[in-house]
């Protein structure tokens, strides 16, 4: 046996001639055992160390806890210094031997909390902190991240102040919209079983508490009438009071556009008014210290419309706007720029609004009113449906997979005009498979005396594929004042299909021409590019021509009824 | 009879010196008059303004770009004719200038060709553009001169290019201008 051995390593290695005496291959096996069971006990231990100092995260929301040294994780649970608790808004109270420490929450709540050194800083164990303070946590063991969220508890409205409390102090921000102001409470979580607090003041009329996203608290205030308002608590607190007051100005909101070169006048607004004209309509006016441009930009969706003053700036004495109306639920003044020059208005609608601005040495005044063939109800109003070209004039054709624009415009038109008719309104067809002009097109609407004129086209560009989108046309006055139905309708049809915004335009376009010296608002609609082979399979599904037409629907019951645009 | 052969003489070298006729514009077999430079017009280079396009996802709108020429001729004709080449997004293929455009009383009369209408792909955008780019090519070269233009199709009157904008009546650049909006 010890000879076939020997043979073989004689084999295989000449150069190394091993040799054994009894005894010597246990001693080995001793050894060699001794070593494995070393190496583990050793691995052990080590992981075992590193296991107790495995340094870890502490997010309050989405920010860092500033605390140091690194808060550690020992396989179950993060302990962090004690400076953890300045964070959150608590204090502590050392007893004798220092292993134990009394937290005193900001809520008044108190605990005792055993300490562990690691290294030479006293730790304490974040899930005992968490009971006292309140709040929920969670841990990702991937980033080894520890996020505490602030509970949110029920909310208050007194003296004209909201009162929000939370379980610890948390960054928040104040904003305002459509009527609407609200707080977000950054890294805080809303525990309340009511999620809408009715409030019944004379100005705020409702609180709605919900999660903005998964870190962000919100609490929304839905307001009766125009108000200021204050913040009363300095973020970040556990306390959050917000004044609201029709009294208070509405702070001066910070400018949100790249300043551009401005060769206008520059003046000062004194004063803004609101005076009313009738139920129907109201002037928003700016004192002015002299004539400068205003520029404004015009919306549905909200309705809102925002005057953009780059010459302006705020006077020194301005006390915020007077006066008030129904249809007008907000008014904010700000910066326009982000580099502090230039003024923006933001008004904020109940409903859709027309709008006209004059300017003067001495003011701006926008008239707002409600637009024409507005009110009432969609069952009462007849539409014109007018279905671009027709007999020898196919429309677009080129490059359009063989389809022919007259062939889908009067195709749309019959399906938005049944549409229209289930919904209990009255419609009439300008034409059938025949060509009618252009001149006659608005005739058809003018004669009937109807409310609304829409015309329906398919767009196309020179080169296939290189235009997509639904736009809404209106006929440009010199004026430039925007159409609320060709803003509705852009913006409804867009919502509904899903298709690319390229905007509400004003141009010359003759088949809208005819109806200028009427009260018959009237639109061009480009429903989506028949040259585009996205847009033209669109065009030919009766599915989405569906959701085209219900958006069509949604506009005029928001223009007719007042209802919003979703 | 010398006299008279003298004058036949002049006549026949008159006819091929100035080029038997071509000097008037006339293609012989097409029946289109091209805009040509007067025989009296010095050659000289001018800067003119035409415009292209400029293509966004929301649209199309115009650029100025100033060019210089040496093509001699009325510079409504050479404008025109400048403003028809310089961009194939805002020109239907083919479209063609068929007579010097006639000023009356600021109006200043097209006569493109067929392919003009022929060659017209649709869309309300681009037909704005392309009218606006023919009004502005000849509105801002005229100095001064001219502020509306009627387009004729093969010397008559059309009703429209693509559905959306009467040509029946001189426009001006204003009325096929689209407003930059705003979106909601």
């Amino acid at each position: 046996m010890e000879e076939r051995d020997l043979a073989h390593v004689s084999k295989c290695q000449p150069a190394q001639v091993y040799l054994e005496y009894p005894g010597m291959r246990l001693m080995k096996r001793i050894t060699a055992g001794s070593a494995v069971i070393l190496l583990i006990l050793s691995s052990v231990s080590i992981s075992t160390a590193w296991a107790e100092h495995i340094p870890a995260r502490i997010l309050l929301g989405t920010r860092e806890a500033p605390v140091a040294p690194s808060p550690v994780y020992d396989g179950k649970r993060v302990f962090a210094p004690l400076a953890v608790l300045r964070s959150l808004g608590a204090s502590h109270i050392a007893a004798p031997d220092a292993k134990l420490v009394t937290v005193i929450a900001a809520s008044g709540e108190t605990g005792d909390v055993s300490t562990v050194d690691v290294g030479d800083t006293p730790m304490i164990p974040m899930d005992k902190v968490m009971q006292i303070v309140g709040g929920k946590s969670k841990w990702d063991s991937e980033k080894r991240t520890l996020t505490l969220l602030a509970t949110l508890g029920p909310v208050e409205f007194v003296d004209h102040t909201l009162k929000i409390n939370c379980s610890f102090p948390v960054a928040y921000s104040v904003g305002d919209w459509g009527g609407k102001l609200w707080i977000d409470a950054r890294g805080a979580t809303v525990e309340s079983e009511a999620r809408e607090v009715w409030i019944g003041d004379s100005v705020v009329e409702r609180a709605r508490l919900g999660q903005f996203n998964p870190t962000t608290a919100r609490v929304a205030l839905d307001l009766n009438k125009i108000a200021g308002y204050r913040l009363e608590s300095t973020s970040p607190s556990a306390k959050i009071l917000l004044r609201v007051d029709k009294d208070l100005p509405a702070p001066v909101q910070p400018g949100n556009e790249e300043a551009k070169p401005y060769k206008g006048g520059s003046f000062t607004i004194e004063q803004a008014r609101v005076e009313k004209v009738d139920e129907k309509s109201f002037e928003v006016t700016l004192a002015t210290s002299g004539q400068g441009g205003a520029s404004v930009d015009y919306g549905v969706m909200p309705p809102q419309i925002v005057l953009k003053m780059p010459g302006a700036r705020l006077s020194d004495d301005f006390q915020g706007a007077d006066g008030s109306h129904p249809l007008l639920k907000g008014m904010r003044l700000g910066k326009l720029c982000t580099d502090g020059t230039g003024v923006r208005m933001e008004l904020d609608f109940s409903r859709i609004m027309a709008y006209d601005i004059r300017e003067t040495d001495s003011a701006i005044a926008v008239r707002l009113s409600l637009p024409d063939s507005s009110g009432g109800t969609l069952r009462e109003k007849l539409i014109v449906i007018d279905p671009g070209h027709g007999g020898q004039d196919k429309g677009c054709h080129m490059n359009c997979g063989g389809v022919l624009e007259k062939d889908v415009t009067l195709n749309i038109a019959r399906e938005l005009a049944a549409a229209l008719q289930k919904a209990g309104a009255r419609t009439i067809i300008t034409r059938g498979e025949e060509y009618i002009s252009l001149a006659e097109r608005p005739s058809v609407a003018i004669n009937n005396d109807a409310d609304f004129f829409i015309s329906i086209h398919c767009n196309a560009c020179e080169k296939p594929n290189d235009g997509c989108g639904i736009e809404t046309y209106y006929y440009r006055t010199e004026r430039g004042t925007r159409s609320p139905l060709a803003y509705a309708i852009q913006a409804a049809t867009c919502s509904h299909t899903g298709m690319y915004n390229r905007g509400a335009k004003g141009m010359g376009l003759a088949v809208l021409r005819g109806l200028v010296e009427t009260d018959i608002p009237g639109v061009l609609l480009e429903c989506g590019f028949l040259n585009h082979n996205s847009d033209r399979a669109k065009l030919l599904d009766k599915n989405w021509r569906k959701k085209l037409c219900d958006g069509v629907i949604t506009a005029l019951r928001a223009y007719v009824e007042g209802s919003p645009i979703k | 009879m010398i006299a008279v052969l003298v004058v036949v003489v002049a006549a026949i070298a008159t006819y091929f010196i100035t080029g038997g006729g071509k000097g008037s514009g006339e293609e012989p077999g097409s029946g289109r008059a091209k805009p040509t430079a007067t025989v009296t017009e010095e050659r000289r280079e001018r800067t003119l303004t035409v415009f292209v396009a400029n293509v966004t996802k929301d649209g199309m709108t115009l650029s100025p770009v100033r060019k210089r020429t040496s093509a001699a001729g009325d510079i409504l004709d050479v404008a025109v004719e400048m403003q028809l080449s310089a961009d194939k997004k805002l020109i239907p293929r083919g479209t063609e200038l068929l007579s010097p455009v006639e000023t009356t009383g600021g109006v200043a009369t097209i006569n493109l060709s067929k392919e003009f209408v022929d060659n017209f792909p649709g869309g309300s955008t681009q037909e704005a553009l392309t009218l606006n780019s023919i009004a502005r090519a000849a509105v801002d070269n005229s100095g001064g001169k001219v502020n509306k233009i009627r387009i004729l199709v093969e010397g008559e009157a059309v009703e429209t290019l693509g559905g959306h904008f009467s040509l029946r009546e001189p426009f001006d650049v204003k009325s096929t201008t689209v407003t930059p909006d705003n979106k909601d």
